[in-house]
């Protein structure tokens, strides 16, 4: 994990519980959660028809996509339930000084951007 | 297609609090609409019970029926996760009130989310009511539900058998077929145990109870399914393709709110019982509120209704045009 690839996504305090904010790395968008005090970041796309999640549900550890509640945990990106089966891929998250850092390689986002480009077609 | 794809995006409507504030979940809240629910259900076949052999058994019959079709709200709601904040009361209840009122949960969910990625588009919304051009015939079809109950005994028994209408099959993951199979198979389990149980002892209580009354409840929910989106705009925004219709409070009870279907469209997410106070932040920029079911009901037919011949000769020009026709009727089910 090398240290250019943290990228700074928010002060921690500025989540309240359940809350989900957007961070774009290069053409990626990762969505980051506070969610029963924890912090987790994922994919913000939607694996089933291209729908952020940021702008979706955070129930307890559970994600739901705003457009067909398809429903993920984002402490493990595990698909939970109909319309959505395939998993999200999640990134390292760390907390420094109350400083909320993901971390995504310029090669992995570009990577991850280029392979979610097909999702919903 | 993807949000960004579409003609215009409704989450630009709502500001991200305002949606953080509407879309909270309550288990109280939907405990109580479902229990009353089933209560109005209890009651209204007492009153079955009480009219039996007389000349009122049937207007109580349609009473009961009104009420038993109108569980589709809360399967709908439930199909959305919408119902209940905690998840296994939404799939139990979902799994519960799908059976009385005779639809498979995860088939529906599928279909459902299509509806809501291709509202009003022809050939891919799978719950396009009436795609035009209508005809007296399909309008007549639809209101009396006859499309859904010669549709759905043999849409589920292909479930049942391991395979699925060519026109379904595209929108359900091969990985989740299982899942669909094995739901049909339980359900017809369930109706042929009802069915075995009630011939044992010589009752036509599940005929005069459930089956009878929910075909004769059936009209009404039609007549919702028309006023969401008939005489819409054939097209994606869903400022212009999807309409809400004032209805009195009993009926909003019973349809878990449901009239304020363009809300519910720009908002999927967000549970029945915030939709009036959806409807009175965003309702404005929305398509015309229809005045009440029966105002937009006559709307529909004297606006939207062409001759069979006018029928045939708009379907041959689109086609001509190489422009999608939805002839196979995907909305037979919903």
């Amino acid at each position: 994990m090398s240290e250019e690839a943290w990228h700074f996504a928010g002060m921690a305090d500025d989540f309240d519980d359940e809350d989900i904010e957007q961070i774009k790395v290069g053409a990626l968008a990762v969505a980051v959660y506070r969610a029963k005090g924890e912090f987790y970041a994922t994919q913000d796309l939607c694996t089933h028809e291209r729908a952020y999640l940021s702008d979706g549900v955070l129930i307890d550890c559970v994600v739901e996509c705003p457009f067909h509640q398809g429903r993920f945990d984002v402490r493990t990106g595990k698909a939970l339930s109909p319309p959505v089966v395939v998993p999200l891929k999640t990134y390292p998250l760390k907390l420094v000084d109350g400083k909320i850092y993901v971390n995504v390689s310029s090669a992995e986002a570009e990577a991850d951007a280029k392979a979610q480009a097909h999702y919903g077609k | 297609m993807k949000r960004q794809e579409m003609e215009f995006d409704p989450f630009q409507l709502v500001d991200k609090k305002v949606r953080k504030q509407l879309t909270r979940r309550s288990d109280a809240i939907g405990l109580a609409y479902l229990c009353g629910h089933f209560s109005a259900i209890g009651c209204t076949g007492v009153l079955v019970y009480l009219t039996y052999g007389t000349v009122l058994l049937l207007p109580a019959m349609f009473i009961h029926g009104i009420v038993l079709a109108c569980l589709f709200a809360p399967m709908h709601e439930c199909s959305h996760g919408t119902a209940f904040r905690t998840r296994w009361l939404n799939e139990f209840s979902y799994r519960l009130v799908s059976l009385v009122y005779i639809s498979q949960p995860t088939w529906y969910r599928y279909r459902h989310a299509v509806h809501h990625t291709y509202t009003q588009i022809q050939g891919k919304d799978p719950a396009m009511v009436l795609p035009s051009p209508t005809t007296w015939q399909h309008y007549i079809e639809q209101v009396v539900g006859w499309r859904f109950w010669t549709t759905f005994p043999v849409a589920i028994t292909k479930h049942a058998l391991g395979t699925m209408r060519p026109q379904d099959s595209w929108y359900v993951p091969k990985s989740d077929l299982p899942r669909i199979h094995n739901e049909a198979r339980f359900m017809i389990a369930a109706y042929g145990t009802v069915a075995a149980v009630a011939v044992y002892f010589g009752t036509f209580a599940p005929l005069i109870y459930w089956l009878l009354p929910r075909m004769m409840g059936e009209p009404l929910q039609r007549m919702w399914r028309i006023a969401e989106h008939k005489g819409c705009d054939e097209g994606t925004d869903v400022r212009t393709n999807t309409r809400s219709t004032k209805a009195s409070l009993l009926m909003r009870a019973l349809c878990w709110n449901m009239p304020f279907h363009s809300e519910h469209h720009v908002l999927p997410q967000a549970p029945f019982f915030a939709l009036p106070e959806l409807n009175r932040t965003i309702g404005d920029k929305l398509h015309p509120m229809g005045q009440n079911l029966w105002a937009v009901d006559r709307q529909v037919r004297r606006t939207c209704i062409v001759s069979r011949a006018e029928a045939d000769r708009v379907i041959a020009e689109r086609k001509a045009r190489h422009e999608r026709v939805d002839t196979d009727w995907l909305c037979a089910l919903d």
